[in-house]
C-alpha cells in the first residue's frame, strides 16, 4: 500500500470475547466524535458490523469475489450508524475452503479497489477473528496493512492465553515492519480480582491495559436491539467508557513490541493466580497481596 | 536443517503419479490443482522425451483451480470437472490426483469419487499433494492406491491364475527405457507360458489393474514397488519375489526366472529349455565382442549416476561382461526419512569403490570432477561435467534430453545387446577420436621436422 491514509487497527481476540461488539462501539464513538471510520469485520461469520447497520443485509466481499463480476465499492459497503462505513470481509462455509486466504484476498481487493483513497478515512478499524491460527488471520498485523492491533480479552485463562498468541504473532511480524501492540482492552470483567489478573498479564509480557469494560446488562440490551450502546444508550456509563476508549486509541501513540511468555511460564503463572483467588474465595488473608 | 539442491530431478509426488496414470491405457488422469501442475510435468517429461500416454501431455482434465476455489474450497469444482470429462474422454478409468494448494484447503476429494462411483462411474482418487514427496513417491502412492481401489470396481472377484505375475518398481519415465524394458521382461516370462501385467504396456492396462487380485506372483524390479507388492500381499495375499533391478544378461535373466520358476512350481525342465534358447541367442550376438574386448579395452574406469536401480542394472553388467571398474556410483533416489515409501536402500556394500547418495547436481559434478574415471553413464544432466572432464557419456538415467526412447530397452537379453552396443560405439568413438588426435599430433610433428631443414637450408 503506498501512502497510509488515515490510522489502521487491528483489534484481535479470543472467539466470543466482545471483539465486534468493542469494535462497533469504538467506531460508533469515534464517529460520533467527527472522524470518518470505516469497520472491516474479517471473519467468515461477517458479523462484525451488525450493530452499526441494524442488522441490515449486506454482500461481503469475497461473495462479490465468488461471483466473478467486476466489483464497486458500493456493492460491498453500507453506511452504518453516523456515517461509518461498514464492510465484511466474509468467507467460505464452516468446515470448507481456506478463511485465511480469504481474509488475504479480501484485504487486497480492498486496497485495489481504493477504499481509502475514496473514502479518506481517519480511522480503519479491522475486527479480525479469534486466534491468530494461520498465515491468513495475521495478514491485518504485517507490514503495510495497520501499524497498530489492540487486544480484547476477559480475565479467563483462555482468553489471556489467546491474547498471549497474539503476541507471539505480534513480535514476529513487528521487525519487519509489522503492526505493534497498543494494549490490552479489558472486557466483560466482572470478579473484583479481573482488573488485577489483566494488570498483572501486562505487567509480564511488557504491555499496557488501555481500558476495563466491566460486564454489563446495558451492553446486551443494546446488543438486542441490534444496535451499538452509543446510539442505544448515550447517556449510560458505558457508552462513556468506550468513548474514553475511542478518544486513547485515537490519540495515543505508544505502541510496543510484546514480550510474551513462553508455554510453562503461562500455565505456571496462571496456577499461582488459582491459588490466590482460592485463597481469596476461602477467606484467607495472606496471598491476596494485588487484589 | 536447512540445504539447498541444485537441479533436483526428481520432480514431485504428483507429477510420478501423473506420469504412472498417463501410461495406463484407458485410463484417464483428472489433475485437481490450479494451472501449472500438469503443464509443469508435461515440459518436464517433454524435455526429458518421458512419460507420453495415451492421455496426458497438454490433454490432460484438469480443474485450473482459481482463488475462489481455494477461500470456498474447490470440491464442487472437481464433481464439474469430472462429470464434463466422464462426458468428453472415453477412458475406462478415472484417476483423480490432488495437488498441494487443493490438499492445504482439506477439499473433500474422496467424497466427490465416491458420488461419481455411486452414478456409475469408474472413478477413483490418489490423494499426491507434491509436498509428499517427490516422484518416486508418487509411482509407489499411486500404484499401491489404484491396485487396491480399481479391482472394487469390477462387479465380481477376478479369476486366479497363479501362472501370473504382476510386474512392478519400473517407474514410467522416470526409468527412460520403462516401455521397452517391459516388453523385454514380458517377453521372457511369457516365454516359460506365464500371463505377465505390465499395467503400462500397448495393452488395456485398466484390464490388468482390474485381474490383479488373481496373480500369482509379483515381481519388485525397484525398491519403488515393495510398497505396491507389500499391500498387495496383505489385501489378497499375493507372495512377491524382490529383485534390486531389472535382469540384464544372460546369467541374471537366468537367476530372475529360476527364482521365478521355483516359485510358481514350473518345470525345471521347461525354464530350462527357454533359457537355453535365449544363451543361444545371447552368445550368438556377443561372440563378436570377445574381440573387441582386447582390440578395443573395454575395461574402463567408469563412474555412474541415477536411480539405484539403474545404477546397478548398468553397472554390473558391464562389469561381469566387459570388464568395466566401477569407480564412482551416485545413486539420486535416495531419500532416507525423507520418503515414507522408501522401505530399503539395498546397493550392494561392494558394489563400487565409492558409493555416494545426493541429487544435488552440484554434489554430483563435485564428486565426478574428483572421480578417476574413464566413461560416465548417467543423465543429460552430467553432459557439462563430462564436457570438462573430457570423457565419454552414456545417457541412460532420467532425465535424457534428445535420445529417443520408443521401444529401447535395457533389461533381458536384447536390452544386454542394445547396451553393449551403446556402450562399445562410445568407447569405438573415444578410442577413433584419440587415434585421430594422436595421428595430428604426428603430422605436425612430421610437417615441422620436414619444413625445419629447409628453412635453415635457405
Amino acid at each position: 500500500m503506498s501512502k497510509k491514509i488515515g490510522k489502521h487497527i487491528a483489534i484481535y481476540g479470543k472467539g466470543g470475547i466482545g471483539k465486534s461488539t468493542t469494535t462497533s462501539n469504538i467506531s460508533a464513538a469515534l464517529a460520533e466524535a467527527g472522524y470518518r471510520v470505516i469497520q472491516i469485520g474479517c471473519d467468515p461469520k461477517s458479523d462484525s458490523t451488525n450493530t452499526l447497520r441494524g442488522n441490515n443485509y449486506l454482500p461481503t466481499v469475497l461473495d462479490s469475489l465468488r461471483e466473478g463480476n467486476k466489483i464497486h465499492l458500493d456493492d460491498i459497503s453500507v453506511v452504518g450508524f453516523n456515517g461509518v462505513l461498514c464492510i465484511e470481509s466474509g468467507g467460505p462455509v464452516p468446515g470448507v475452503g481456506c478463511a485465511g486466504r480469504g481474509i488475504n484476498a479480501a484485504v487486497s481487493l480492498l486496497q485495489e479497489l481504493n477504499l481509502f483513497e475514496e473514502f479518506k478515512p481517519d480511522y480503519v478499524l479491522y475486527d479480525v477473528l479469534g486466534d491468530v491460527v494461520c498465515g491468513g488471520f495475521a495478514v491485518p498485523i504485517r507490514d503495510g496493512i495497520t501499524d497498530r492491533a489492540y487486544v480484547v480479552s476477559s480475565s479467563d485463562f483462555m482468553a489471556i492465553y489467546a491474547a498471549n498468541n497474539l503476541f507471539k504473532a505480534i513480535s514476529k511480524y513487528a521487525p519487519t515492519g509489522g503492526a505493534r501492540l497498543g494494549g490490552i482492552i479489558g472486557n466483560g470483567l466482572s470478579a473484583g480480582y479481573s482488573k488485577a489478573i489483566i494488570d498483572d498479564f501486562v505487567s509480564r509480557t511488557g504491555t499496557r491495559a488501555v481500558g476495563y469494560v466491566p460486564r454489563s446488562l446495558v451492553v446486551s440490551q443494546s446488543e438486542l436491539y441490534g444496535k451499538t450502546v452509543i446510539e442505544a444508550n448515550p447517556a449510560s456509563e458505558h457508552a462513556d467508557i468506550y468513548r474514553g476508549l475511542a478518544k486513547y486509541i485515537a490519540e495515543s501513540d505508544d505502541l510496543v513490541v510484546p514480550n510474551p511468555m513462553g508455554l510453562t511460564e503461562l500455565r505456571d503463572w496462571a496456577r499461582t493466580w488459582g491459588d490466590r483467588i482460592y485463597s481469596l474465595e476461602s477467606g484467607e488473608v495472606a496471598g491476596a497481596e494485588g487484589i | 536443517m536447512q540445504m539447498s539442491v541444485k537441479s533436483p530431478r526428481n520432480g514431485c509426488a504428483l507429477h510420478g503419479a501423473l506420469q504412472a496414470v498417463e501410461a495406463i491405457r484407458k485410463a484417464v488422469p483428472i489433475v485437481h490443482s490450479n494451472p501449472g501442475c500438469a503443464i509443469q510435468n508435461e515440459l518436464a517429461a517433454r524435455a526429458a522425451g518421458a512419460g507420453k500416454g495415451w492421455i496426458g501431455d497438454s490433454t490432460i482434465p484438469g480443474t485450473g483451480v482459481q482463488e475462489r476455489h481455494i477461500i470456498f474450497g474447490g470440491a464442487s469444482r472437481l464433481r464439474e470437472q469430472i462429470k464434463n470429462t466422464v462426458k468428453v474422454i472415453d477412458g475406462e478409468l478415472y484417476v483423480v490426483l490432488n495437488s498441494c494448494a487443493s490438499a492445504m484447503v482439506g477439499d473433500d476429494v474422496g467424497a466427490m469419487t465416491k458420488e461419481s462411483r455411486e452414478q456409475g462411474e469408474p472413478v477413483v482418487d490418489c490423494l499426491t499433494a507434491g509436498f509428499h514427496g517427490d516422484g518416486h513417491y508418487g509411482y509407489s502412492r499411486v500404484m499401491t492406491e489404484l491396485l487396491q481401489k480399481v479391482p472394487q470396481l469390477g462387479m465380481e472377484a477376478p479369476e486366479k491364475n497363479e501362472k501370473s505375475v504382476n510386474l512392478l518398481g519400473i517407474l514410467p519415465g522416470r526409468d527412460v527405457c520403462f516401455r521397452g524394458n517391459l516388453e523385454e521382461l514380458k517377453r521372457i516370462l511369457e516365454g516359460v507360458g506365464l500371463e505377465v501385467r505390465t499395467f503400462f504396456g500397448a495393452e488395456n492396462g485398466v484390464e490388468e489393474l482390474k485381474k490383479a487380485p488373481g496373480t500369482g506372483l509379483n515381481l519388485v524390479f525397484s525398491k519403488w514397488g515393495q510398497e505396491a507388492a507389500e499391500k498387495m500381499e496383505q489385501l489378497y495375499g499375493i507372495p512377491y519375489l524382490t529383485f534390486p533391478s531389472v535382469p540384464v544378461g544372460i546369467l541374471e535373466v537366468r537367476n530372475m526366472l529360476l527364482a521365478v520358476a521355483e516359485r510358481l512350481g514350473i518345470q525345471a525342465e521347461v525354464a530350462e529349455s527357454f533359457l537355453q534358447k535365449e544363451e543361444e541367442r545371447f552368445r550368438y550376438y556377443f561372440r563378436p565382442v570377445l574381440e573387441e574386448l582386447y582390440e578395443e579395452n573395454t575395461r574402463k574406469s567408469i563412474g555412474l549416476v541415477g536411480d539405484e536401480s539403474t545404477v546397478t542394472a548398468a553397472g554390473a553388467f558391464l562389469r561381469e561382461y566387459f570388464g568395466a571398474v566401477i569407480k564412482t556410483a551416485v545413486i539420486t533416489d535416495y531419500f532416507g526419512a525423507g520418503n515414507a515409501a522408501e522401505k530399503r536402500k539395498e546397493l550392494p556394500e561392494d558394489f563400487a569403490e565409492d558409493v555416494y547418495f545426493t541429487q544435488d547436481q552440484g554434489e554430483i559434478s563435485g564428486i565426478l570432477e574428483q572421480s578417476e574415471i574413464d566413461l560416465l553413464l548417467g543423465s543429460s544432466l552430467e553432459r557439462e561435467i563430462a564436457g570438462k572432464k573430457h570423457i565419454p557419456l552414456l545417457e541412460l538415467s532420467y532425465p535424457v534430453y534428445d535420445k529417443a526412447a520408443l521401444g529401447r530397452t535395457y533389461a533381458g537379453i536384447n536390452g544386454a545387446v542394445r547396451l553393449a552396443e551403446d556402450y562399445l560405439t562410445l568407447i569405438k568413438r573415444e578410442n577413433r577420436k584419440k587415434e585421430n588426435e594422436l595421428l595430428q599430433t604426428v603430422r605436425d610433428r612430421t610437417f615441422i621436422y620436414k619444413v625445419k631443414p629447409s628453412e635453415e637450408s635457405f
